[in-house]
């Protein structure tokens, strides 16, 4: 491998807070760009581009934070200025500035959309992203209503080389479920059972009362094969939820 | 040297019709590879460019590597110091350390009689369930295997009862599944007294680690 050039882009403030594939939250400081020479005698001259971000990992001053949870949380992590050199910045997301720490639920749809179903989506816990948003001071702004309806439907994707999975999502304009259906590798169909199915839609909706603990999930689904499982969505999801009031 | 030079010459022109005749018939992509790479070698040692860049060519065409691709073998276990101390963060060592505290605290409570609290393999269903409802080291629904390998990587010196797959799994069975304070709500009407001593038992050690997870802050 032939290096050309590399360059230290240093990025304005206000700054953007980014996530990586696994849901992993920074500060990005700037870019690192690599030029690499791939020329060879078939195709010629030709360049191929990286680019790196570096990052901080805690956003805020610890001195000035009375949370118990971040200063544990930035205590400890590597300090600023880390390349990270196994992520590129095209499987990172923008979050938000973090001058306006916010982030609507459309935005927050479509961010655990790409990562749920990404090349990393078994490494991703929405769990770890909401806390990691709360770790930093991110204000998520969520429907109100306590009564969510939750319509399922499936969804493919595919893969290439002949892997296909098969995801159940609801509607991407409220609250949003992705949970694994079943997957095709090479013709074969790896279903898992229906008890697992549930049980990830009970850990995704522990994770969403974490942001509201009011909210009361109501699932319905026009396709006739989801019946038994929207059944004991509904008669027995609410079991499984801890609330304050309980 | 003339003479040398034709005589060089002239092996190569052999080498060369040999390894493409073979190449041709070759039956399978692996046979061709075979002669390919035993060609490409041959090419390297005798220093000949035109036989090299010939063989790589065919190894394009045929979207082949001349050489076996690297192959990473998984090492889990065997991450460095270095990389340990990098992934590591404050809040799991604070929360390792207070969840392990409680388990051997656990382990030592001893009921009326005298005799461990602690002292069936089932016992575990009230500490999983525990770590699931107060969301202790990220434990979440039906991750039995994360929940086996984080009592190992805790290693607790005793243990009253060992803790195994197979029995943790058939939590999904019975009332246990549900958050702790369900239980009561959830006892069956037709429950026989075996299953009723069984239920009080867990239920006493259950009560006794949410105290000791309440009070450590979980």
């Amino acid at each position: 491998m032939k290096i050309i050039n590399s360059h230290y882009i240093p990025l304005p403030e206000p700054r953007w807070l980014i996530a990586n594939a696994y849901g992993n939250i920074y500060e990005q400081l700037g870019t690192l760009t690599i030029v690499e020479d791939v020329s060879n005698k078939k195709d010629g001259y030709r360049i191929k581009t990286h680019s790196h971000p570096v990052v901080s990992h805690t956003a805020i001053d610890s001195n000035e934070v009375k949370d118990e949870q971040f200063f544990y949380y930035s205590t400890l992590t590597p300090a600023n200025g880390e390349v990270l050199d196994d992520m590129e910045l095209k499987d990172c997301r923008p979050i938000c500035l973090s001058s306006l720490r916010s982030l609507d639920y459309w935005r927050f749809n479509a961010l655990i959309f790409v990562f749920q179903t990404g090349e990393h989506h078994r490494d991703f816990l929405l769990e770890d992203f909401i806390s990691d948003l709360r770790a930093f001071h991110v204000r998520l702004i969520f429907p109100e209503k306590e009564l969510q309806e939750v319509t399922i439907t499936s969804y493919n994707i595919d893969h290439g080389d002949g892997c296909r999975t098969t995801m159940l999502i609801s509607d991407m304009t409220k609250i949003l479920f992705v949970v694994p259906f079943y997957g095709y590798r090479e013709n074969n169909k790896v279903q898992p059972n229906w008890d697992e199915i549930f049980l990830e839609f009970v850990n995704q909706a522990r994770a969403y009362l974490e942001i509201n603990s009011k909210y009361r999930f109501h699932f319905k689904s026009s396709v006739e094969m989801f019946n038994p499982l929207i059944e004991r969505l509904n008669n027995e999801l609410n079991d499984y939820l801890e609330r304050e009031e309980d | 040297m003339e003479l040398d030079d034709t005589f060089y010459a002239g092996k190569r022109l052999i080498t060369l019709r040999m390894v493409l005749g073979l190449m041709e018939d070759a039956d399978n992509s692996l046979e061709t590879y075979r002669w390919a790479t035993s060609a490409l070698l041959h090419a390297i040692h005798t220093k000949d460019d035109l036989l090299s860049d010939y063989v790589k060519d065919v190894f394009r065409q045929k979207s082949m590597a001349p050489y076996r691709p690297y192959k990473e073998e998984e090492q889990a276990d065997d991450t460095s110091p270095e990389e340990a101390l990098r992934n590591i963060r404050m809040d799991d060592v604070v929360m390792r350390s207070k969840a392990k505290m409680a388990i051997e605290e656990l382990m030592t409570l001893k009921d009326a009689k005298g005799e461990p609290l602690f002292c069936q393999k089932n016992h575990w269903w009230a500490v999983f369930r525990l770590f699931v409802d107060r969301r202790v080291c990220k434990i979440k629904e039906n991750c039995y295997k994360e929940f086996i390998a984080l009592i190992d990587s805790l290693e607790i010196i005793h243990v009253n009862a060992p803790l195994d797959m197979a029995t943790l799994s058939n939590i999904s069975q019975d009332i246990y599944r549900f958050p702790f304070i369900r239980w009561e709500l959830k006892i069956p009407e037709d429950a026989s007294s075996r299953w009723k001593t069984a239920y009080t038992r867990l239920y006493q050690i259950a009560e006794k680690l949410n105290s000791m997870l309440v009070k450590m802050g979980f």
